[in-house]
């Protein structure tokens, strides 16, 4: 081994990972230039050691605690808690879709109150009142037989097997009929199904009977145009609802607030922090991201001052405004 | 009982247990803040990264697979998140001592005439802690994160090479030039101070 041997494996002996201690020894011994420069870069290991050292801040700390803590909490909030934590134009969207539905109920429920007629989407309601009618008619007509049967006992008539047939005919006669009702449905065209139902309810046989099974089919209409806002209620707070973000959305999230963070942080502490062209389209989308489209728009108008960035600032500025 | 590894802690962490996560948050904070402080020499911007470090590892902690120690693999977060900041700030173009110039090897401050010690500082007692850590802001970059890893964090040679990418003997001969550098800058404090 050589001087300038020795002098590579100098540092290498004092980390201990020489591949030839002995030998760099051996030139130590003998060299006082090796000898000095061993010196020299133990002395400057040992300053090195004295490297002031600095805590991180505590307040960040304790953001990273909590960011950790909050990756292992389950995803799924509890409904009110999400409901409160729904941004406010969502809530405005609900309460605005709820208000529709009633708005648009309410012609439909006096339609079935007085005329049936109108749109498609109640042919499923209209085939189930021509059920309840039906099957009204049948047994007023049941009734009726029964009634005769026992006002004329004694008539010397003998029973006709007709006669004692007539309640086990009648309860065959009732599918059949409701499948008649069903293929006449199934024939009906989709566009224009009221017309040819409210034909068919004009020719109910039971004239007596109309006027009740009218007013418990209006109510039961009723009944199921309700249990139908609720229904459509409960749909829309489904749709607003932040249903367990999936996680790359969450992700973006997190990223996005810790950039934000830390921009607002800077910014704050900077007076001469000038961020770049990048920086306002990177803070732009970030705001977007978490909501807030004010400062959103601010930065990305800013970006979109830059040529370099002016394209897809434009671009973001264009979804944010869609939005 | 022994102690429980790094990696174990990690795993822990990502079945749920928050507690592994602090112990393994409280093994590394204070040499990842100070690499990056180091790396990037603006306190702010080290608590930028240091936070930023700190939330990869949070999302990616169930992607973790163990091929590689804990350490190499927060490291090589921090270092990339340095490398994207440094990129950044070069689109400010703004002059900077630290870089290099169009091949050249040396930073600029290499060759600004080292006024040594400020007399302010020598009047008001500059720390030899002072001046040790104006002597590694000092380093170029490939030096300097060699010296803060092995310094701060007492990484082996060939886990260095794997964070930066280059083989370990490339790493050694960094570290060497590193020490020989600070041993230069703190030579001419002695001669400054007497």
């Amino acid at each position: 081994m050589n001087c300038e041997e020795c002098k590579e494996q100098v540092f290498e002996l004092i980390e201990r990972e020489s591949v030839d201690p002995e030998g760099v020894h051996a030139i130590l011994e003998r060299c006082p230039e090796c000898r000095a420069d061993f010196e020299a870069m133990k002395a400057a290991l040992a300053a090195a050691a004295q490297l002031a050292v600095e805590q991180p801040p505590a307040e960040i700390d304790s953001a990273i605690l909590r960011a950790a803590e909050a990756r292992t909490e389950p995803n799924v909030i509890p409904f009110r808690r999400r409901l409160l934590q729904a941004p406010p134009w969502a809530m405005a969207a609900v309460a605005l879709l709820a208000v529709g539905v009633g708005v648009w109920s309410i012609p439909r429920t006096v339609q079935f109150e007085g005329e049936v007629g109108g749109a498609g989407r109640e042919t499923k309601d209209v085939a189930a009142l021509e059920d309840a009618i039906a099957e009204r008619e049948d047994f007023d007509q049941a009734r009726g037989l029964q009634a005769k049967a026992i006002a004329e006992p004694v008539a010397p008539v003998p029973a006709t097997p007709t006669d004692e047939a007539a309640p086990a005919e009648l309860e065959n006669r009732v599918p059949a009929r409701r499948a008649s009702r069903a293929r006449k449905r199934a024939a009906t065209p989709r566009a224009a199904p009221m017309g040819a139902d409210s034909a068919e309810l004009e020719e109910a046989p039971s004239a007596a009977a109309a006027p009740s099974v009218k007013a418990a089919e209006s109510q039961a209409a009723s009944r199921r145009l309700a249990r139908d806002e609720l229904d459509a209620q409960a749909d829309a707070y489904a749709g607003a609802k932040p249903e367990a973000e999936p996680d790359d959305k969450r992700k973006e999230r997190a990223v996005c607030a810790s950039k934000v963070a830390s921009f607002e942080k800077r910014l704050r502490s900077e007076r001469r922090y000038d961020p770049t062209p990048e920086e306002q389209l990177a803070i732009g989308r970030c705001y977007h991201t978490l909501g807030d489209t004010k400062k959103a728009r601010i930065w990305l108008d800013r970006a979109a001052e830059h040529g370099a960035t002016r394209k897809r600032a434009s671009e973001a500025l264009e979804r944010l405004g869609a939005e | 009982m022994s102690e429980r590894s790094d990696e174990e802690l990690l795993r822990a962490y990502s079945d749920g247990d928050t507690g592994a996560f602090e112990s393994l948050f409280h093994r590394y904070r204070t040499p990842l803040f100070n690499f990056l402080w180091r790396r990037v020499g603006d306190r702010g911007r080290a608590e930028e990264l240091y936070q930023e470090t700190w939330t990869k590892v949070i999302e990616r902690a169930g992607e973790f697979r163990g091929e590689a120690k804990f350490s190499t693999w927060l490291y090589t977060i921090a270092r990339n998140g340095c490398i994207d900041h440094q990129r950044k700030m070069k689109y400010r173009r703004h002059a900077s001592l630290d870089e290099t110039e169009r091949g050249g090897a040396d930073p600029k401050i290499e060759r600004v005439a080292n006024p040594g010690p400020a007399p302010d500082q020598l009047a008001g007692g500059a720390t030899l802690r002072d001046r040790i850590g104006q002597a590694v802001a000092a380093l170029p970059d490939d030096q300097r994160e060699v010296f803060l890893l092995r310094q701060l964090q007492g990484l082996g040679f060939s886990e260095i090479a794997d964070i930066v990418g280059v083989p370990a003997n490339t790493v050694k001969s960094r570290m060497r030039y590193a020490l020989e550098r600070l041993q230069h800058g703190l030579d001419d404090l002695r001669e400054h101070t007497g």
